[in-house]
């Protein structure tokens, strides 16, 4: 099975799951990720669990027009704790940025404008997919401006350009989890 | 030595280049001497532009003499030719072959490779998954058949162009589209060129003063002579002759100096549109004789634009084409250097060429008996390699639509105005598309260009219709489009735009028949890939005992 990555929480975690959906078979132990808890917060912050959940929705919703999966999986799904997101990510984050570009960042996603980034990356994915919600969104000017100096900064290069944080290791332990929580939903 | 050009010394002294009397606005019907004939073609320029108009011209009318067309190429020594702009569209096989050069001998002295597409990396979300193609060869069943909505509603694990075009697996090896074995100019998978800019404007020159007998002058043109019937009279030359003509062609490339400095004809920038104005392009060496040549394009996208990466038999033309307003050239060159060095490709040896894009162009190419072809024309950056496809267009018509009087001369502009406009905003539709599908949010210059201002209506409303509906043959009207509905399939699916085709208007006969052109198509693409030799290896064998003829 094969989704196209999707555009994922500012941070396109979305490309991370096109590393995990091929392994949805494996059904593997969900492996702990200790993570800090500035990270943590910055992560959710980032809305990725919300994001991961749209990600998964549609890739399952897919395949059960396909008749792969069967309809419980996909309500399954819809209901599913997607706390291991979080952590692997959180624990990814700690990793690759430093306190000082955490708390950068978390000013900037907690604010009124990262909000408008987060809304608008994610209506760009909708949209292009022609999904309810991919109404056509633009970025406010003050959006845009605190966006543009967000993407100047350290931690908006690091985090949104070079994704420094997306290393293999991530991208692993996501997968294990994916592939665990489908194993557990197709149970 | 090639024949001088005709010399009337005695005509009143000319003005300057731009300065002189001027021409009826574009638009307008030039006058001139109604009866007299179009015998006497002179061409400004002669780089790739030049010489492929006067390739296309001299074959298609090859009479010479006093009852004949005389064609002459004039050409600055102080000009050289910008050198890149190394891609092609298949297209450039029936213009060589028309002309009459050998394949084997353009490949072999224009250090060409074969080219079956494009790649496109990092467009859709920059993730390392992100990759799609744009094969020459069009998708199965194409001529009858529409796969696309089948394609959507089974969404089979491959991208659109692998499951509907098996030319995208030749591409994935570096295979050839052809055999040693397969005739000039034929291919198993449909194939154009990368080829050397530089060398490529020589061997046709070659080919045009020695086989087609085009006559060459080099000489620097000082001021232009109107006729005041609203068109050219003649040139005036550096070195005192006089270049009268009853057509002039301008290839005389950015300079434009007789569409632009003579007949003052406007220039439509696109830069509100298409944001790139400047690109870094650098030569890359091969590590050593065996590398392999990639058979496609790869435009691999970056912060503030995308890299070209282009492999020749001898080199590999690469370069970063990007936007001023987003990125500095200091920057810029950085980037450049960090893709060459995460290719190992990065050392102290590499020269830099820092090169201005000006996209636009102008709002009519052909003005009373000027027509220009080319750069002065205009130009679009180069993600889908236009520019050359263009000159070979504007050749060929100017070939079709060529008056044997100059009383024709008018409504051959206006057809050749209306169709040239129509191909400009079609490219620049097509061109932006890949930017408007883009997901990436990782910089202001991805953001901005799906600004709805920056959208050309026509684009945006196109991409509203195939909300619903797959492009095909009917959505667009020329008989010859620029890109056909193929084109846009690739891209638009490739970059995962989502069609809601209508379940009523699909039917089981169609899809049971795109099954199995899907299935037809790996087929052959595991087929074709076990036949095919490496693009490395056809190259070399060509060079060393050449293709069949015939």
């Amino acid at each position: 099975m094969f989704i196209r990555p999707k555009w994922i929480g500012g941070a396109c975690l979305s490309a991370l799951l096109s590393f995990v959906f091929p392994s949805v078979n494996e059904v593997c132990a969900q492996t702990p990720v200790p993570e800090a808890p500035a990270a943590k917060a910055l992560v959710q912050a980032m809305q990725v669990q919300e994001s991961v959940r749209i990600a998964l929705e549609a890739s399952v919703q897919r395949d059960v027009q396909q008749g792969r999966f069967t309809q419980k999986v996909l309500d399954c799904v819809k209901t599913s704790n997607l706390d291991f997101a979080t952590d692997t990510y959180a624990a990814a984050v700690a990793a690759a940025l430093s306190p000082q570009e955490i708390k950068q960042a978390m000013a900037f996603f907690s604010s009124a404008e990262g909000r408008g980034y987060l809304k608008y990356s994610a209506a760009q994915e909708l949209q292009a997919r022609g999904l309810s919600g991919g109404e056509s969104v633009e970025m406010s000017p003050k959006e845009y401006s605190a966006t543009s100096k967000f993407l100047d900064s350290t931690a908006g290069k690091k985090l949104l350009q070079d994704r420094v944080h997306e290393t293999a290791e991530l991208k692993a332990s996501l997968a294990r989890g994916m592939a665990a929580l489908l194993g557990q939903c197709r149970r | 030595m090639p024949d001088r050009p005709e010399q009337r010394p005695d005509e009143p002294a000319a003005p300057p280049v731009g300065a002189g009397e001027q021409p009826a606005p574009p638009g307008e019907q030039p006058v001139g001497r109604g009866d007299q004939p179009v015998r006497r073609i002179v061409i400004v320029g002669g780089g790739t532009a030049g010489w492929i108009v006067a390739g296309v011209l001299a074959s298609r009318y090859p009479r010479r003499g006093e009852d004949g067309v005389a064609i002459t190429l004039i050409e600055s020594r102080q000009q050289p030719p910008i050198g890149v702009g190394e891609g092609t569209w298949p297209t450039i096989r029936a213009t060589l072959k028309q002309i009459g050069v050998s394949e084997t001998d353009f490949l072999r002295e224009c250090d060409a490779s074969f080219k079956q597409g494009s790649q496109f990396v990092k467009w859709v979300d920059a993730s390392d998954s992100d990759t799609y193609w744009h094969p020459f060869t069009l998708p199965a069943d194409y001529a009858d058949r529409n796969l696309a909505p089948y394609w959507l509603e089974g969404l089979p694990q491959a991208g659109f162009a692998a499951s509907v075009c098996f030319q995208t697996e030749l591409c994935s090896q570096a295979l050839a589209p052809k055999l040693i074995t397969t005739p000039e100019f034929a291919g198993l998978a449909n194939y154009a060129y990368h080829l050397d800019a530089g060398k490529f404007a020589p061997f046709l020159q070659k080919h045009c003063v020695g086989k087609l007998g085009v006559s060459h002058v080099y000489d620097e043109i000082v001021q232009v002579q109107s006729d005041g019937h609203g068109g050219i009279a003649h040139l005036v030359t550096k070195s005192g002759d006089l270049l009268a003509a009853d057509l002039f062609i301008d290839c005389s490339g950015f300079a434009a100096l007789l569409i632009g400095k003579h007949c003052g004809v406007p220039f439509r920038s696109m830069k509100d549109v298409l944001f790139i104005d400047k690109a870094w392009a650098v030569q890359i060496p091969y590590r050593d004789d065996a590398a392999p040549i990639a058979s496609a394009t790869v435009s691999t996208a970056q912060s503030s634009g995308w890299v070209w990466d282009i492999g020749l038999t001898s080199r590999r033309g690469v370069g970063y084409v990007f936007s001023s307003n987003y990125l500095s050239d200091d920057r810029a060159l950085e980037e450049l250097q960090a893709y060459l060095a995460a290719r190992g490709d990065l050392s102290s040896e590499l020269s830099f060429r820092n090169i201005p894009i000006n996209s636009g162009y102008r709002q009519e190419s052909w003005v009373g008996n000027c027509v220009a072809v080319g750069l002065s024309a205009g130009f679009l950056e180069p993600l889908e390699a236009s520019a050359i496809v263009m000159i070979e267009l504007s050749a060929k018509s100017i070939a079709n639509l060529l008056p044997g009087c100059r009383s024709g001369m008018w409504q051959a502009a206006r057809i050749f105005n209306d169709t040239f406009r129509y191909r400009w905003e079609r490219i620049v539709d097509f061109l932006k598309l890949h930017y408007v599908l883009s997901r990436r949010t990782d910089g202001r210059f991805w953001i901005d260009n799906r600004r709805i201002e920056s959208i050309p209506d026509s684009l945006r409303e196109a991409m509203d219709y195939w909300r619903h509906h797959c492009p095909w043959h009917e959505d667009f009207s020329h008989r010859e489009e620029v890109f056909s509905a193929a084109s846009y399939q690739y891209i638009l699916y490739g970059m995962g735009f989502q069609t809601s085709a209508a379940p009523w208007l699909l039917n089981d006969d169609d899809r049971n028949r795109a099954r199995e052109a899907l299935s037809e198509t790996a087929r052959r693409a595991t087929a074709l890939s076990a036949a095919l030799p490496g693009n490395r290896d056809l190259l070399t064998r060509i060079r060393r005992y050449g293709l069949q003829k015939i």
